[in-house]
């Protein structure tokens, strides 16, 4: 299931090198717009101009991985009806679409390799505050990672009473990308508006990571970010086992 | 192998609405209930080969899709091999397999060896068994030909014999087909009946297959049973439902270009006229035989031609069809 994932992802090549291109592109873009926001400032919320930009960059590899546009392959098999041979497999839908996601990452690998390379081309990318920090920051990533999984197969599980997922995916993506700080990094946030982001899963998928990576969080904080993430994930796992559980009761298999 | 009792599935349904804000509307409409499956029962031996028939919407599938724990029932019980299905998911998916005429189970943008590769690591075949498979496999359905073809690019025989390929791949004891060979020509619905009838005999495998091909069922189904609107009508052998719903035979005759047709007929056998001149004795087995009939035809005028029609499948089917309708 993870070759089927990945090959999926790579299998058209025009496809991939488009991919490739558009992170390049977004790359680019990142260093440039956010260096003009810097222009004649030193500094923004305490964060200079270096860490901003290398956070953007960084931000939008990660959820380049976490949060892809198809967010797993559900909402079309329940549409199509192709979802019953899911059913039927020695490993449950949610296993099946874990392992996809497992894949998917994989084949999206060299969009972020080039998106690294491209943003070092730049001198858009600040290496990390210490060995630690990359330790923390790939540890924190993968745990981010899983959370994302296990959410993004939640909505898509919305499928099996809607069939068509446009709306919630809209509105999830929305708040997954503003909470995430995928988009602006949580920093610049408003203060009242802090407590709510910070009680939102989305934070600990992008913004807790990138902290770590620019020392923003102390290192010795490492442990209580994992418990929280940790606790995140148990809570995703226990919505998704709970949807899938109502959503295998109800399922219609559409097209006779 | 698979016993089912009292098999209910009801599902609830919006009443349509209409007029203004008709799609508003109908987020609160109110729900009726709509009966599928109705106290269906039965149950198949190990080897058996049956076909469950009926017409469009009479609850095969849905039957079908809670025989592979699929769908969940409404009430009642089924076991296949002792495992209750949509309980046991996926210890009973080693037991059975599933070939749907209208959907695939293959992954639409790869090539057939990642499907089958993929089904391969799911159910975790070993690589020699794999290798075996794949070879006799092969010497019916003729797969090597398109491995390395994507799904999306076969043509519908080619893709139902992949799909056939990766249903059997982890040699289930069950085969389930729900419409196998719909859409397919005669070359590809003789192979894949050829490959389900080496399965069976070979290995045992028992078969439950719903179609609208009359020949499927006669050359593959010793039993058959038959469902309208949700409920057992027949469960039996093939000869006996002919004898149930067309108990007669006819013998057709053209007569010789001389021949006084006035006088052609036979004892226990009604005389039709056909539109073409040919005569038919429609007759019941049971009260006469064809040989009888014939040598009274023959003795009471000159005869050019004859054969005997056999009561088709078919003309059975599309008679219980017509009668369901009414």
């Amino acid at each position: 299931m993870i070759r089927l994932g990945s090959t999926n992802a790579l299998f058209f090549r025009a496809n991939l090198a488009l991919s490739m291109v558009s992170v390049a592109l977004q790359t680019v873009l990142l260093v440039t717009v956010w260096r003009a926001v810097y222009s004649g400032h030193g500094q923004v919320a305490g964060i200079n101009e270096a860490d901003a930009v290398s956070y953007a960059v960084i931000a939008m590899l990660l959820w380049h991985i976490a949060l892809p546009w198809q967010l797993s392959s559900i909402p079309d098999r329940v549409r199509e009806g192709t979802v019953a041979t899911d059913l039927i497999r020695p490993i449950g839908v949610v296993g099946q679409s874990l392992l996809q996601a497992v894949g998917a990452t994989v084949g999206a690998i060299p969009g972020v390799m080039v998106g690294l390379a491209v943003a070092f081309a730049f001198g858009g990318l600040e290496p990390p505050a210490s060995t630690g920090a990359l330790g923390g920051f790939l540890l924190t990533a993968a745990l981010g990672w899983s959370i994302a999984a296990m959410l993004n197969i939640a909505v898509s599980m919305v499928a099996f009473w809607t069939t068509d997922t446009r709306g919630p995916f809209y509105i999830y993506r929305a708040v997954a990308s503003f909470a995430s700080g995928a988009l602006i990094p949580l920093w610049f946030m408003p203060t009242w508006l802090r407590p709510l982001l910070d009680a939102l899963p989305f934070g600990l998928q992008v913004f807790a990571p990138l902290q770590l990576w620019h020392g923003q969080e102390p290192i010795g904080r490492l442990w209580a970010v994992l418990a929280t993430q940790l606790a995140w994930l148990a809570a995703a796992a226990a919505i998704v086992a709970l949807v899938s559980w109502r959503a295998l009761r109800k399922v219609v298999i559409n097209g006779g | 192998m698979i016993e089912v009792v009292e098999l209910v599935k009801e599902f609830r349904k919006p009443q349509p609405t209409t007029g203004r804000l008709a799609g508003v509307r109908q987020l609160w409409a109110p729900r009726r209930t709509v009966r599928a499956v109705d106290q269906v029962g039965f149950a198949v031996e190990r080897g058996e080969i049956v076909g469950y028939l009926g017409a469009n919407g009479a609850g095969k599938s849905t039957t079908i899709k809670m025989l592979t724990g699929i769908v969940v029932p409404t009430s009642g019980t089924v076991t296949v091999n002792g495992l209750v299905p949509w309980a046991n998911r996926k210890k009973h998916a080693y037991n059975i397999g599933v070939v749907f005429g209208q959907k695939t189970q293959l992954w639409f943008d790869l090539p057939l060896r990642v499907s089958l590769e993929t089904i391969r690591d799911l159910y975790r075949i070993g690589a020699a068994d794999y290798v075996s498979r794949i070879d006799e496999f092969d010497e019916v359905l003729q797969i090597k030909d398109f491995m390395d073809t994507p799904i999306r690019s076969l043509s519908l025989g080619q893709r139902m014999r992949g799909d056939l390929a990766g249903a059997m791949l982890h040699r289930p004891q069950v085969l389930y087909l729900d419409e196998p060979t719909v859409g397919l020509d005669v070359v590809a619905k003789q192979a894949l009946r050829d490959f389900i009838a080496e399965q069976n005999r070979v290995h045992s495998t028992t078969v439950m297959i719903t179609t609208h091909d009359m020949d499927d069922i006669e050359q593959l189904c010793r039993r058959i049973v038959l469902i309208d609107r949700g409920r057992v009508v027949y469960d039996g052998d093939l000869s006996s439902l002919k004898r149930r719903y067309l108990p007669f035979r006819e013998v057709v005759i053209t007569p010789g270009a001389n021949a006084d047709t006035a006088y052609i007929g036979a004892k226990h056998a009604d005389r039709l006229e056909n539109a073409d001149g040919t005569i038919s004795l429609r007759f019941d087995p049971e009260r006469t035989s064809a040989a009888a009939v014939i040598a009274q035809a023959a003795s009471t005028a000159d005869i050019a031609d004859l054969h005997v029609n056999e009561p088709k499948l078919e003309d059975v089917v599309r008679l219980i069809y017509a009668e369901a309708e009414r």
